[in-house]
């Protein structure tokens, strides 16, 4: 306990200099400035009052509680120790190596996988004649027909000739490009390249429609315009799924009926209609058979099934 | 269910051609239309071309464009499942095999660009590979090219197609690390666990950031919550400044595993923490300890701590010479009591919690009103610091240990010393008291131990090889332990005063120990700056709680639970919670003594057995020694005995009872005689005049009955067998005076003389007629006979003498069996009974 100038030793220094009993050493300590009272040792400590035996000790409001309590702070922990961490690299990482690195454009990701043609190659040539071959007068002469115009005293103005099925009269394709194709689109493009070599790319026009076989893509494909038949007696090549497929939430959806008109259309203009359809017969619209030549465009289909179909060339009707 | 996945349902009824193309094509990671006729037509020749626009714009598709389409995720999954079985959808044998199906796919895409034959390898070999060894083959040049050569294109990649992996590559490690190749991205992918391969690379990228950020943890009573704002955090902690935050949390339990928790950087996560304290191990191996509480004292060395009985109070020392009470549920400082003038060193509670007993280096111990904080009292009396101080289970008086050596009982209501205790040669360091209140025990510096008994004086408990620092007692009383500045803990036999046991482990001083209120664990601080928790019975430490910065000073158990507080002089306390090790502990020490218990049993059902296989063979043994012994005291008996008694058995009867005669003899020499009751004591001789084997001469100077007179007499015999039915024989006449017929018959006479000299005579009398003779000059003959007989009868009957009828041959026998049986018994009891007698007088 000390003053600010005074210390306990100076005190004993006093006592002992001075030689003062007991009783003066108290007054001795408050001349010298000690607040506290010092204790009379040679009087015994005075006897207090038993001390309450059991007390419950209550929540005491923190009335006193230091003055340099802290607001919050987190305690800054040490680490009680250091675990070895295997913070080693793989060994392969130094030495592995590399493979051909994977492409980071949709563009890196095109390449042209092998193509399989829906008509078995074999027969492609002989199906395309037979399909798109209308007839014409231009094979024999009709012996037949001559003895029974002079048995008739008829006269010859045209030499009778048997009729032969010709590719000659060319054909008008008309593409589906719609939705519901998009599966055959490279079929139909490899079909438009067979066409050409089969029937000769000059006697071939080719269109295509997004929508409606009525409204057809202008050659360079940058509008729509409408359809226009071709010269009478010319056939018709419908590459489509007369309406069959179903593509989920496509706004081109084509009815039925609309191929009817389209086919009663070129009925008119005496230019026959086939169709190449992916889709087998039974699925095939009935009220279509009649008026449009079907042929199923797939693997199974072979030139006696086509001539089975649309005959020895079609009639271009009169 | 997806929409995907219906749609497969839906086509494997109605449209089960279109499941079979998509299966064919499911391993593509793209399908073109030329894959799909591929394998339309090399797999499933007899589908139309339908069915590829039929898949093309089904439900199974993703997405879809002229060039190609892509399948949804979840239908390719279920489809490859589905091939890989080999069946179809329909549940039937597929008509073709997933090697066919790989081959179509391999073909048609022979040029495809490198990442989509990638994915189909990938996907390949998920479904072929049964281990993930050759996916990582695959994956590692990936992972060498984005972190070896900056290609950061590869983790793009990952990025990108993660979803179309199947789950068995993208649990791989070496994907993994592709996809932590951008961890900003766990917002919208939940980036894998760090294991293996992955976790060592990961570490290693961690390992190499140079910075570290501070990472605030707030604490819960059931959890850690980590990434807390710092104004609500309890702890912060240093860890590698990375985003995503990658740490390892280990609740407080025995053999816990580590569990890796990653969570973005800004963000908080909550981690379930059973008790504390619970470590936190950084991606860079720093171990934090998480303890439920720590009580900051602004800096001050805790010297001497004490818990209130309430358990949600302490009372700690400083070096200051302030004592402070402490709110353990906030770790709110309460109050501070301010009075002595030296570093407070010791502090103890009065059992009632209402005051409180500290011992300091000013040499004074002060009782303490913790209501008010006043000084209720100054002890002075040490000549030097007061280092321990303990209050007597009564409340009344106190102990006081000093480094001047002494101790001292103090009378806390007067102040007065009540007595003081000397003997120690150095500083004493520690008081404990005996919870009987007459024993007290006091750690010195002179490396002992003693136990103080107001009546004997002390007793020295010697074993420490340096200060003892510490002591505490368990509640049975009888023991004690110790903690030593050699580093030890003693458990102390107080009845015996020896050494049960020394704990090992710590690697510097102990500077306080205690013992849990159910005396099963003892708590070791020590300047090591660990907690240690023995188990007092195995000496096993079933814990080392570290994470105080400094010397640990003091520890102290919470009443009623499991929690203990600790005091450092890093200036803080140190709330532990002991729950699951001692949960753990017992649950060990149960299985112990279930396992004791079922060895003891099993060892008690061995021991029966054992001792019951022994009782036999004793039982067994003792037969056999009683066996022998019988057959030796048989034989010794049987040699004891003396010769066998002869009895000899006289048939006397005329001739007409041949039959019966006969009957007799064999009667007695053929079952009586080797009967075992008689073989050995009796030995019976059959007597008649008509026994062929008889020594009996029968002279020819006379006739057989004068013979066998002469040879035998009936009173010679034992027993007389009279049998009479018709006949009563020849009389027998005076030999000096033939005319005179002394008996009518020998019989009669044999049957006189016997009855005469006290023999046994059984006298039998045939019933009914005997054959008369077929000539008419014997029946005079005969009926005198008969008469005779009867006469004979008579005069027995007269005389009182008993007869015996019997019917025929047998029933004699019977007879006769039965009545020689009862007196050759008495005749052999008796012979018996006189041999000992013999024996007996000899």
């Amino acid at each position: 306990v000390k003053s600010s100038e005074i210390f306990v030793g100076d005190l004993i220094r006093v006592v002992d200099a001075l030689g003062l009993k007991a009783s003066m050493i108290e007054r001795a300590a408050s001349l010298l400035g000690f607040a506290l009272p010092v204790p009379d040792l040679a009087r015994p400590e005075q006897k207090l009052k038993p001390l309450p035996v059991s007390v419950k000790l209550p929540a005491p409001p923190p009335t006193n509680r230091p003055d340099d309590q802290p607001a919050k702070t987190p305690i800054l922990l040490e680490p009680v120790r250091r675990d070895t961490v295997d913070a080693s690299p793989p060994a392969w990482l130094d030495s592995g190596v590399l493979r051909p690195a994977p492409a980071e454009t949709d563009a890196d990701l095109s390449f042209d996988p092998p193509y399989e043609p829906l008509f078995a190659p074999g027969q492609t040539r002989h199906i395309l004649s037979a399909a798109l071959a209308t007839r014409l007068l231009e094979g024999e002469i009709d012996g037949e027909r001559i003895v029974l115009a002079r048995a008739r005293r008829e006269p010859i103005r045209i030499v009778p000739r048997r009729s032969v099925p010709s590719v000659r009269r060319g054909v008008q394709v008309l593409l589906d490009r719609r939705d519901a194709l998009m599966p055959f689109f490279a079929d139909q493009n490899h079909l438009v390249s067979t066409l050409s070599a089969v029937i000769g790319a000059d006697r071939i026009s080719v269109l295509q429609f997004l929508r409606r076989p009525t409204r057809v893509l202008s050659p360079e494909g940058l509008r729509e315009q409408d359809y226009e038949l071709p010269p009478s007696g010319t056939p018709i090549l419908l590459v489509t799924d007369l309406a069959i497929g179903v593509p989920p939430l496509s706004p081109h959806m084509l009815s039925v009926d609309e191929w009817g008109g389209f086919a009663r259309r070129a009925a008119g203009a005496r230019c026959p209609v086939v169709a190449f359809v992916p889709y087998p017969a039974r699925r095939w619209p009935t009220n279509l058979r009649g008026a449009i030549n079907i042929v199923q465009w797939d693997r199974s289909t072979t030139a006696g099934d086509t001539h089975r179909r649309v005959g020895r060339g079609l009639r271009v009707s009169a | 269910m997806s929409r995907a996945l219906r749609a497969i349902e839906g086509l494997a009824r109605f449209r089960p051609a279109v499941l079979d193309l998509a299966m064919a094509v499911s391993l593509a990671a793209r399908i073109e239309p030329e894959l799909l006729r591929t394998a339309r037509l090399r797999l499933l020749p007899h589908h139309d071309a339908g069915v590829e626009a039929d898949l093309w714009f089904s439900p199974l598709v993703e997405s879809r464009n002229p060039i190609a389409m892509v399948l949804a995720v979840d239908a390719a999954e279920e489809l490859r499942r589905v091939l890989l079985s080999g069946k179809d959808a329909t549940g039937e044998d597929a008509a073709f095999s997933l090697d066919d199906a790989w081959a179509v796919v391999n073909e048609v895409h022979k040029k495809a660009p490198p990442t989509i034959k990638l994915i189909e390898r990938l996907t390949w070999l998920s479904l072929t590979e049964t281990g993930s060894e050759r996916i990582e083959e695959e994956l590692r040049p990936l992972v060498v090219a984005a972190f070896r050569d900056g290609r950061r294109e590869y983790i793009d990649w990952a990025h990108r197609v993660h979803d179309r992996l199947q789950p068995r590559v993208r649990a791989t490690a070496a994907f993994g690390m592709l996809l932590w190749g951008r961890p900003e991205a766990p917002a919208t992918r939940r980036l894998p666990t760090p294991t293996g391969d992955l976790k060592t690379w990961i570490l290693s990228q961690l390992a190499g950031v140079s910075e570290r950020a501070t990472l605030c943890v707030g604490v819960e009573p059931d959890a850690i919550v980590l990434g807390v704002e710092s104004e609500q955090a309890d702890y912060s902690l240093s860890v590698p400044d990375t985003d995503p935050v990658v740490l390892d949390l280990r609740p407080n339990a025995p053999n816990a595993a580590w569990q890796t928790v990653i969570w973005t950087k800004g963000a908080s996560h909550r981690f379930a923490v059973d008790s504390f304290p619970a470590e936190i191990r950084a991606a860079t191996g720093e171990v934090y300890s998480i303890p439920l509480r720590v009580i900051d004292t602004r800096h001050s060395a805790v010297r001497g701590l004490a818990v209130l009985k309430d358990g949600n109070h302490a009372l700690s020392g400083s070096e200051y010479g302030t004592l402070c009470l402490w709110d353990l549920t906030t770790g709110e400082a309460l109050r501070t009591l301010q009075g002595h003038r030296g570093a407070v060193n010791a502090v103890a509670v009065v059992p009632d919690d209402a005051q409180a007993l500290s011992g300091s280096e000013d040499g004074t111990l002060r009782l303490w009103d913790l209501h008010t904080g006043e000084i209720l009292r100054t002890l002075e009396g040490h000549r030097g610091a007061v280092n321990a101080v303990a209050v007597m289970p009564d409340g009344a008086r106190a102990l006081s240990g000093s480094e001047d050596g002494a101790l001292r009982l103090w009378d806390l209501h007067t102040g007065e010393i009540l007595r003081t205790l000397e003997g120690h040669r150095g500083s004493v360091n520690a008081v404990a008291v005996i919870p009987d209140g007459r024993h007290w025990l006091s750690a010195s510096d002179d490396n002992t131990l003693r136990m103080w008994d107001l009546d004997s004086g002390p007793h020295i408990l010697a074993g420490h090889t340096s200060s003892v620092n510490s002591v505490a007692v368990l509640p049975d009383a009888e023991h004690a332990v110790t903690g030593s500045s050699d580093h030890t803990l003693r458990l102390w036999d107080l009845v015996r005063g020896n050494t049960l046991r020394v704990f090992e482990g710590h690697t510097a001083s102990i500077t306080a120990v205690a013992v849990t209120g159910d005396g099963r664990c003892a708590l070791s601080a020590s300047q090591d700056r660990s907690i240690r928790v023995w188990d007092i019975e195995s000496g096993e430490m079933l814990q080392n709680l570290a994470g105080h910065n400094d010397v640990v000073t003091t520890v102290a158990v919470v009443a009623n639970s499991r929690r203990l507080v600790s005091g450092s002089v890093d200036g803080s306390l140190r709330l532990w919670d002991l729950a699951p090790l001692l949960g753990a502990r017992v649950q060990a020490r149960r299985a112990e003594q279930e396992k004791q218990r079922a060895e003891a049993a099993r060892r008690a059902e061995e021991e029966k057995q054992q001792a019951e296989a022994t009782r036999r063979a004793e039982e067994e043994k003792q037969r056999a020694e009683a066996t022998g012994r019988a057959e030796e005291e048989k034989h010794r008996a049987e040699e004891e005995l003396p010769p066998p008694k002869l009895v000899r058995i006289l048939i006397s009867s005329p001739s007409d009872v041949a039959e019966e005669r006969k009957a007799a003899a064999e009667l007695i020499e053929q079952e009586l005689a080797k009967r075992e009751a008689f073989r050995r004591p009796l030995r019976l001789h059959v007597l008649g005049y008509d026994d062929l084997h008889s020594d009996t001469p029968f002279l020819a100077d006379r006739s057989a009955q004068a013979s066998l007179d002469r040879g035998l007499q009936s009173a010679d015999a034992e027993i007389v067998v009279a049998i009479l039915w018709a006949r009563m024989g020849t009389p027998v006449r005076d030999p000096s005076d033939p005319a005179r017929i002394l008996y009518q018959s020998g019989t009669e006479q044999e049957v006189e003389e016997a009855l005469n000299a006290g023999r046994e005579v059984l006298i039998y009398f045939r019933r009914g007629s005997a054959p008369m003779p077929d000539n008419d000059d014997d029946i005079s003959e005969v009926l005198s006979q008969r008469r005779k007989v009867r006469a004979f009868r008579d005069r027995l009957e007269q005389h009182g003498r008993g007869v015996n009828d019997y019917q025929d041959v047998a029933d004699f026998k019977r007879k006769l069996a039965q009545h020689l049986d009862q007196r050759l018994t008495r005749i052999r009891d008796a012979s018996l009974a006189r041999a000992r007698e013999a024996v007996k007088e000899a």
